[in-house]
């Protein structure tokens, strides 16, 4: 069960990856639809990243376990100025802090598991 | 070689456009407000002599000439001169005999009539607005927004309308009485007169022609309506409405580009709160907290601290170019043509959403073989009209009293067969009215169609701007994005001059689809559960980071052993 858990964390992990693509460059925003996509995926992400961190057993390295950490964080990071704790151009820095530290999260766990394969 | 420089330098002394400048027109170059005790001039520039006998009448701009370069001042963008811009209000020829109510100016801007396009020209032009039109060249009106005390506009508007518009100006700011003669008690014994002209003459001189006033209903006082934050906070129009000599008075829209080549940006709402360079008394810096950036580019300042709230229904507004405000009169009532409503939203040329006024022609044209649709002025609808439907002063109203059908089809029918009757084979009578064009074609009743020439006329709203605490948004997000806000679904349509059926439908922003409709409904739905959201995602990212925190440190421990 758990790890038909985890494997929906990281599938919602990628499709959430992916739908961000459209704010890639530096000077643009997630929006619209991309945007609305990347919401679908992330609420239950939310709330799976929780399994990492307390639910799941086993034996994981630490660069797993800092992925996982860098992602919560991520999602720690957009709550700033969702929750009005910014103002709207400071906001930016917030919003690309999340995407910068998501992508170094994903890249880790991407690399944490091909060298548990391996 | 020292010579040769030195004559260089005299010659360049000598083309210097600021020396010239300087050659021609007084300044004292101080901040001091300069008290104007001067000397009348009739319109050949020789001194009159109050108390004289001579009949010569004062002449505005030889009064004003020795010291200001008037033939600049009398031109730039508030004169009617420079580059075409953004759409702005437009003056609406009204005549109720005719039921003619037409957007028109002389820029180029869509939608509205050229005043050659319906036989206005510079002699007939002040005749209809002349009175709340400062004028160009040297019939222009300084005293009008310049005199900062003393100006009687409704005695302007009263001599205009009489025809009197070279002493209209004299006699509303008392120099002048009615009867045409100069009023010697106002010139001291050199026979000057003291005049009080400032180049900023405050708010109330701009407002004798920019007033806009909501019409909610009889029941609507006055001392409800809101300010604009800027004037109660001190600041003048002309604080951000600047100009110099030239008159091209800033309008203040973000890219606007200046006549003069000067750097306007920090006179717009963005330029000044926002933009570093900005600031200018001490404008506050906003931080829309919570809002997401892209909203700054989408939308427009005014958008959210000018245009409707969500909730209030379109209100009927009165210009004072269109309603003739400041002239005193007890026939001005809720519902007075022309309709000007305010507002909707569109997407403007720089393809932000911002709120407009809406307006929508009336009138009676010729359409040509070739699909062009001329206008009839209301002096060639006089006598068909006349002759058709009896109207003495008031077309629709004395229409309405004697219409028994409850659709003027038939009424209009006749007198569109009137009109057709003075024209050439090949062009047709047409109507314009309630959002679209009626021809008579079946001989008694009328037959619609869809026309640009009948569409509505559109013009950006900036005033009055209210302040953060009561702007859009300023409730949440949800004061735009709920199933309940009707933001972008206020539907606003035309309205037919006389019974008539069916006219253009009404329609939203969201109805023309400034937004996308489908994405607009789901943020609306998604938003409903903000709050809640807001608390599952602080509970998911506080548990998921304290466990990762957790897990990270005991592997970290662990990899140390």
């Amino acid at each position: 069960m758990m790890e038909k858990l985890t494997k929906l964390t990281i599938l919602l992990l990628l499709l959430a990856t992916l739908s961000a693509i459209p704010g890639l460059p530096l000077d643009a925003e997630l929006r619209g639809n991309w945007l609305q996509l990347h919401l679908l995926f992330g609420t239950p992400l939310a709330a799976l990243l929780v399994i990492p961190g307390w639910l799941r057993r086993g034996n994981y390295s630490l660069s797993n376990h800092l992925s996982w950490w860098l992602i919560s964080i991520a999602l720690g990071l957009i709550l700033i100025p969702m929750l009005g704790f910014s103002s709207a151009e400071g906001s930016v820095i917030w919003v690309e802090g999340h995407g910068w530290v998501s992508v170094l999260g994903v890249a880790l766990l991407g690399w944490s598991m091909t060298r548990k394969h391996t | 070689m020292v010579r040769a420089f030195a004559l260089l330098l005299c010659f360049g002394w000598i083309i210097s456009p600021a020396t010239a400048q300087e050659s021609l027109w007084k300044r004292t170059d101080s901040d001091e407000r300069y008290l104007h005790r001067i000397e009348l001039r009739d319109a050949s520039g020789r001194v009159i002599a109050p108390g004289s006998e001579s009949e010569a009448k004062p002449h505005l701009g030889s009064t004003c000439s020795p010291c200001h370069d008037v033939e600049a001042a009398s031109g730039g963008l508030h004169g009617g001169h420079g580059p075409d811009g953004r759409p702005g209000e437009p003056w609406i020829l009204s005549d109720p005999r005719s039921a003619t109510h037409l957007p028109i100016h002389r820029r180029n801007w869509p939608g509205i009539l050229k005043p050659d396009a319906i036989g206005l020209d510079d002699q007939k032009w002040p005749e209809w607005f002349g009175r709340h039109d400062t004028g160009s060249g040297s019939n222009s009106d300084c005293l009008v927004c310049h005199l900062g005390n003393g100006y009687d506009f409704s005695t302007r508007i009263e001599q205009i309308d009489g025809g009197n518009t070279s002493l209209a100006s004299f006699i509303a700011a008392g120099l002048v009485d009615r009867s045409g003669q100069l009023d010697t008690r106002r010139f001291d014994a050199s026979g000057k007169v003291e005049l009080n002209l400032l180049g900023d003459a405050g708010n109330q001189a701009c407002l004798r022609c920019h007033t806009v006033r909501d019409v909610r209903g009889a029941g609507e006082e006055r001392w409800l309506h809101e300010n604009d934050v800027h004037l109660d906070a001190g600041l003048t129009c002309v604080d951000c409405h600047r100009s110099g000599i030239d008159h091209h008075i800033v309008r203040g829209f973000e890219g606007e580009v200046h006549p003069s080549g000067a750097d306007v940006t920090t006179l717009s709402c963005r330029g000044c709160h926002l933009d570093p360079r900005g600031g200018s008394h001490g404008a506050p810096i906003p931080e829309h907290r919570g809002l997401p950036p892209f909203h700054l580019d989408e939308i427009s300042c005014t958008a959210c601290h000018a245009g409707p709230l969500p909730g209030d229904p379109p209100v009927t507004q009165w210009t004072s170019r269109s309603h003739r405000l400041g002239e005193t009169s007890q026939k001005r009532i809720p519902g007075n043509p022309p309709r000007i409503i305010a507002a909707s939203l569109q997407r403007d040329d720089q393809q932000q959403i911002g709120p407009v006024r809406l307006t929508w022609p009336d009138g009676w044209g010729v359409l040509d073989s070739d699909a062009t649709i001329t206008m009839l002025s209301p002096d060639e609808l006089r006598r068909p009209l006349r002759k058709a439907l009896r109207i003495r002063a008031d077309l629709v109203g004395e229409l309405s009293s004697k219409l028994e059908d409850p659709d003027a089809s038939a009424l209009l029918a006749g007198a569109l067969q009137q009109l057709q009757d003075t024209l050439e084979p090949g062009k047709e009578a047409i109507l314009i009215t309630g959002g679209r064009i009626w021809r008579n074609v079946a001989g008694e009743r009328l037959q619609w169609s869809d026309s640009p020439a009948a569409a509505a006329v559109s013009w950006p709203l900036a005033h009055p701007v209210r302040p953060a605490r009561s702007s859009l948004g300023s409730g949440g997000c949800s004061d735009c994005h709920s199933t309940g806000s009707n933001w972008l679904s206020e539907e606003i349509g035309a309205k037919a001059m006389l019974p008539l059926q069916p006219i253009a439908a009404a329609s939203s922003p969201l109805d023309r689809e400034i937004i996308d409709p489908g994405r607009w409904n789901r943020w609306s739905l998604l938003f409903s559960g903000r709050d809640l959201g807001k608390i599952y995602f602080s509970l998911c990212a506080f548990v998921a980071i304290s466990g990762g925190l957790l897990r990270t440190w005991r592997a970290v421990q662990e990899h140390k052993r």
